[in-house]
């Protein structure tokens, strides 16, 4: 027994076949597929399907797997979460080391913090907590949901998944209690220093690095030169005006009122600096709507663009006679893409009213078309105006810059 | 004290005085010990691979005294017909032949021993099964603690010196109680039998370990070579 090393586990994903490896076998409860996205029980030793999934998934910034050293001890990265509070989005990786257990790496407005599980109880006095003689400053509870889950955690881990959250604070340390039915579970975070995560994982640009006036100039400058460089491009494009071109396409069948459906449809390459892609939605809806939810993913930089569409018809009679509204066609369009390979990730949900003015349709096909360059007039002005955007915000974080600490680092 | 496995004949070795039970290496029989007398009590499971730098034979200090790890209890607990976690209790074995028990559980380690308490409200309410609610406070040998949980444990397998049997499938109601400042408690119900354990959270790199388990991939940290 002696001579026989812990080992990862090496596994199938039951869904898609994909490999999966279990870094901390036996800590590990849920494992999500880093290829499908499925929830897998790691409780059970052949690895059973807790939830099938075939939604396209987000690649985190630390890719899993990932080393780095953080105070002083080296973590891998096993699992990522993105999350969100009522009005604040935040990324948080769960880092394990065997001798060390589990650490959290909060990413939250461009700031990183180090976080990890209390083993003992801070003291609750009013809306202030007490933990080795420091006071904590509460804020107001919100509740914070669970947007998307990949890896492997110690618990069971589902998205959707909402718990009532607090966070207290006393300087560059907080203290964050998430209360579920069952329990309640407190985390200490530390503030790192700009620069400590780009730097222990490797990550360049360095993440967390604050950026100073002269790096706000140059910005300036390279958005200047990006812009200049995008004009003469859309005017040699307007010149050239490419016909429009249907590039992928696919088809969804929706259950009204049933669940969301997440589709992955590429690749959408783009060849050119810059394309404007258009997603257009065909479908046959009655008295019923399909809300649509797209994002073009750069497959390795993982960079996003957003964009939503409903498809709707709604039609009765009334004292003026036969009336009908609604747009079943939707077309969405993503103005200016840089160049890249890109995956369209199409989340779609059917809905439609209840009662008399009921639609019935037992399913809703919903054909997505991508095409790519398509009509110029108003994509003209359009990608002017986003092109001077750049610039604009530029001069305006150089004019900022000058007034205090720069807390951006998103790039 | 060394002898034969009463079912395979396979070499057994006792390494403490007062705990009553082995399972064999070789076959997992159970093995009672009743003074010189060993009987056969069944076949332990075993315990599933884990990650775990600790293994039976893997010494240490706590608070000046010295132990070694010499048996382990896989448990877990379930929700409805999921399992929703696993932990494992190391029986650390002292230098003055008392035991106490290493818990590993999301990557924590506890460090408890025993106790004989009596009279205090939680052993009653642990012993008739009245509801526990985690958040509520509870006394126990004169510290004040909060319970984190109250669940049922059921054990999945089992190796190496035991104080007791423990089959795969046998349950204990289990309550976890931490205090302000690093101090843990639990109290667990099997059968009619109430027993109470007090500790503290520990470090691995706070416990002078020796003969750790190689991890495949991972170099082991300064403080655990040698």
């Amino acid at each position: 027994m002696k001579d026989d090393p812990g080992a990862p586990r090496a596994l199938t994903c039951p869904n898609c076949g994909a490999p999966i490896i279990v870094r901390a076998a036996g800590l590990t409860v849920s494992v999500i597929c880093g290829n499908c996205g499925s929830t897998l029980d790691a409780a059970d030793p052949v690895l059973t399907l807790i939830e099938r999934s075939n939604a396209a998934l987000a690649r985190p910034l630390i890719p899993l797997g990932s080393r780095g050293s953080l105070d002083g001890i080296e973590w891998e990265v096993v699992g990522y979460l993105e999350r969100s509070g009522d009005d604040v989005e935040w990324e948080e990786y769960l880092l394990f080391n065997p001798w060390s257990g589990y650490r959290f790496l909060i990413h939250v407005e461009g700031n990183w913090r180090l976080g990890q599980a209390l083993d003992r109880l801070p003291r609750l006095d009013g809306g202030t907590a007490l933990l080795d003689g420091d006071a904590y400053r509460g804020s107001d509870p919100y509740n914070a949901r669970v947007d998307f889950v990949v890896g492997e955690f110690y618990w069971r881990v589902s998205v959707g998944e909402t718990v009532a959250a607090t966070d207290y604070s006393a300087g560059g340390t907080s203290l964050s209690r998430e209360d579920n039915a069952q329990e309640s579970s407190w985390t200490q975070l530390k503030d790192l220093p700009p620069g400590t995560v780009g730097k222990a994982f490797g990550l360049t640009p360095p993440l967390g690095a604050g950026k100073t006036a002269n790096t706000a100039w140059r910005d300036f400058v390279h958005s200047l030169i990006i812009a200049a460089i995008g004009f003469a491009a859309l005017l040699v494009v307007l010149v050239a005006a490419p016909a429009s071109q249907l590039i992928a396409q696919d088809t969804l069948l929706l259950e009204p009122e049933g669940p969301a459906i997440t589709r992955v449809i590429g690749p959408v390459e783009i060849q050119r600096r810059s394309s404007a892609v258009e997603v257009r939605a065909t479908t046959e809806v009655e008295n019923a709507w399909v809300d649509l939810g797209y994002a073009l993913v750069e497959r390795r930089t993982q960079q996003r663009f957003e964009a939503s569409a409903t498809a709707e018809y709604y039609s009765g009679s009334d004292a003026d006679g036969n009336w009908s509204e609604g747009d079943k066609r939707p077309a969405s369009l993503f103005a200016s893409i840089p160049r890249g390979s890109y995956d369209l990730v199409v989340e779609a949900r059917a809905k439609q009213w209840g009662g008399s003015f009921g639609g019935s349709q037992p399913s809703v096909a919903v054909t997505i078309g991508i095409v790519r360059d398509t009509g110029f007039g108003g994509l003209f002005l359009f990608a002017a105006i986003m092109l001077a955007i750049g610039p604009a915000w530029r001069a305006w974080r150089l004019y900022s810059s000058g007034a205090g600490p720069d807390r951006d680092t998103t790039w | 004290m060394t002898t034969l496995c009463p079912n395979c004949g396979a070499e057994i070795t006792f390494r403490s005085i007062g705990l009553s039970v082995i399972v064999c290496d070789f076959c997992r029989s159970t093995i009672l010990r009743s003074g010189d007398v060993l009987s056969i009590m069944g076949t332990a499971a075993t315990v599933p691979d884990t990650i775990s730098p600790l293994q039976i034979g893997t010494t240490g200090v706590h608070n000046g005294a010295s132990f070694e790890l010499i048996g382990r209890v896989r448990w877990s607990w379930s929700e409805g017909e999921q399992i929703m976690g696993g932990w494992t209790e190391w029986l650390a074995l002292f230098a003055d032949g008392s035991h106490g028990w290493l818990a590993e559980a999301m990557g924590r380690y506890m460090l408890t021993r025993r106790i004989d308490a009596v009279g205090d409200p939680i052993l009653k309410a642990v012993a008739w099964g009245e509801p526990l609610t985690p958040g509520d406070g509870a006394d126990l040998a004169g510290s004040s603690y909060a319970i984190t949980d109250a669940r049922p444990a059921t054990v999945v397998g089992s190796d190496g010196e035991l104080p007791f049997a423990a089959p795969k499938g046998e349950t204990v109601f289990s309550v976890d109680m931490i205090d302000g400042a690093g101090g843990c408690a639990s109290v667990q119900k099997h059968g009619d039998n109430v027993s109470a354990y007090v500790g503290r959270y520990v470090a691995l790199s706070d416990l002078q370990l020796r003969n750790l388990r190689k991890i495949e991939g991972w170099p082991p940290p300064a403080w655990a070579a040698a």
